[in-house]
């Protein structure tokens, strides 16, 4: 947090004398702007991280996860929404608390298959053996990334594209495709497509490329996730 | 300024009335309700006989949708020999955006999905993109192409003649980047196969082309917006880093 405190105040400094000077700032080069990137995801403790993708060629079905923790694998929260229906969804939640795992799964919508509503017509928190994986957890979806080590892209010779975000502005950075299979170690499923920071290079996206598609983790609220609780009714 | 012109104008019958009505109509360059017959007939024809044409159907459904997604949007191109197409449809979903497109081209069809993040990505940048997969095209062409889809479209609505006896309200309207006449049915009318029924059409008031059809059926209302009529640009392969390499 220090970190990015410091990287703000000097960001606001050299807005300030750009303002003066009547100029708009340039965005990073490719090598800063990854090198600021790698290090937050490597120093932070939490983060949320949002994705989206469709199931099936019948539908289709769009999935949405939403994922608060810490990195390191430990406490989290997710959350799911599965479309099955024209407004209707199936939710699925979890927390992870120290060694404990809860989840619950809930219908809603006005046309949810009868099946569906069968199923899981008991939406109450239930606890799960660990190891049970109910959701994408954080830590092993990044883990999964072949990350590009800090000063992989220095020198790049890559543009920053000025991209929409969130109602502000951010820049997107392709990587190299040369670095990104370089940075692919055993057990890296996903390789480095691009990534995108804000105007204080604060780290808002990765998308990452499995050979079938590339998919974007939409990260925020870094360092200010709060723990997840244990909810207050479990189901025996 | 976009000028909206809207002088609705009740259907009139008798000599003299109509007399009245076509003096106001040069007068004002406003249509009236009589001309809906003639003005179908002109547009069904031209969409007949057009070579490509592309068809937007923005769906409004309350029926059962049996736990699928129902599009919000479809959106076909091509030229009407089936020799190639492009399909678009779209399911907006509480801020996700999910597209399942296909092309046809060369015997080929390629098809993906695409889901855009409201506000976190763009149309034009996804923030999930499948490569997309190639399959040989067998069907028929003359049965699943863009000729097809237009023969479909033409056979649910009434056919020429089918508006000979129906009462319209005429509005001038903006629609398509043009001024535009829109026709509302004073009744539902169906074509040769029931179920669909024609509510209101819009046709260009520069050369009488159709610009709209609004229907309704059991539970859904559409309205297919009807564009490049003969001028549809010819379909593109994708490029092939983003078509998924085969196994083997």
């Amino acid at each position: 947090m220090q970190r990015r405190r410091a990287v703000r105040a000097a960001g606001l400094g050299v807005v300030g004398a750009l303002a003066l000077a009547g100029c708009a700032s340039e965005p990073q080069s490719a090598g800063e702007a990854w090198h600021q990137a790698r290090t937050q995801l490597d120093e932070a403790e939490t983060v949320r991280l949002e994705t989206a993708y469709t199931t099936g060629r019948q539908g289709p079905q769009s999935v949405r996860w939403d994922i608060a923790g810490r990195l390191d694998g430990g406490d989290a929260e997710s959350k799911g929404v599965m479309q099955v229906g024209r407004d209707s969804h199936i939710t699925m939640e979890s927390r992870q608390v120290g060694e404990d795992v809860f989840v619950r799964v809930d219908v809603d919508g006005s046309d949810v298959p009868d099946d569906v509503q069968m199923m899981y017509s008991d939406p109450q928190w239930r606890r799960v053996s660990a190891g049970e994986g109910q959701e994408p957890p954080l830590k092993s979806l990044l883990d999964q990334v072949g990350l590009p080590a800090a000063d992989a892209l220095d020198g790049a010779q890559v543009r920053a594209e000025e991209v929409d975000w969130d109602g502000g502005t951010a820049y997107r950075y392709a990587v190299p495709e040369e670095v990104a299979d370089a940075a692919m170690a055993e057990g890296d499923a996903t390789r480095v497509h691009s990534f995108t920071v804000d105007d204080d290079g604060e780290l808002v996206a990765l998308t990452v490329d499995d050979g079938r598609a590339t998919q974007q983790y939409a990260l925020s609220d870094w360092n200010q996730i709060e723990p997840a609780e244990a909810p207050e009714e479990v189901a025996e | 300024m976009r000028q909206r012109q809207t002088q609705t104008r009740r259907t009139r019958r008798g000599l003299s009335l109509a007399a009245v009505g076509a003096a106001a109509l040069l007068l004002t360059g406003c249509a009236s309700g009589d001309d809906a017959p003639g003005a179908w007939d002109r547009a069904r024809t031209q969409l007949e006989e057009a070579d490509s044409v592309r068809m937007v159907t923005e769906l409004r459904s309350e029926a059962p949708s049996n736990g699928r997604a129902v599009p919000d949007s479809v959106d076909i191109s091509g030229p009407v020999d089936g020799s190639s197409m492009r399909y678009v449809s779209v399911y907006q979903d509480d801020g996700l955006i999910t597209r399942d497109e296909s092309r046809i081209v060369d015997g080929t069809a390629y098809s993906r999905f695409t889901v855009e993040r409201a506000g976190a990505s763009g149309e034009d940048r996804p923030a999930y993109v499948e490569r997309w997969t190639a399959t040989p095209y067998e069907s028929d062409p003359r049965a699943t192409g863009m000729g097809a889809m237009v023969s479909s479209l033409l056979g649910s609505l009434p056919e020429s003649g089918g508006l000979d006896d129906v009462e319209a309200d005429a509005d001038g309207i903006r629609r398509s980047g043009q001024d535009a006449i829109r026709y509302v049915l004073d009744e539902p009318v169906s074509g040769p196969q029931e179920g669909v029924a024609l509510t209101a059409f819009t046709v260009s008031k520069e050369d009488g082309r159709l610009l709209t059809v609004e229907t309704e059926s059991a539970g859904t209302k559409a309205v297919v917006t009807l564009s490049e009529m003969g001028g549809v640009d010819p379909v593109q392969a994708p490029p092939a880093d983003e078509v998924l390499k085969q196994d083997g």
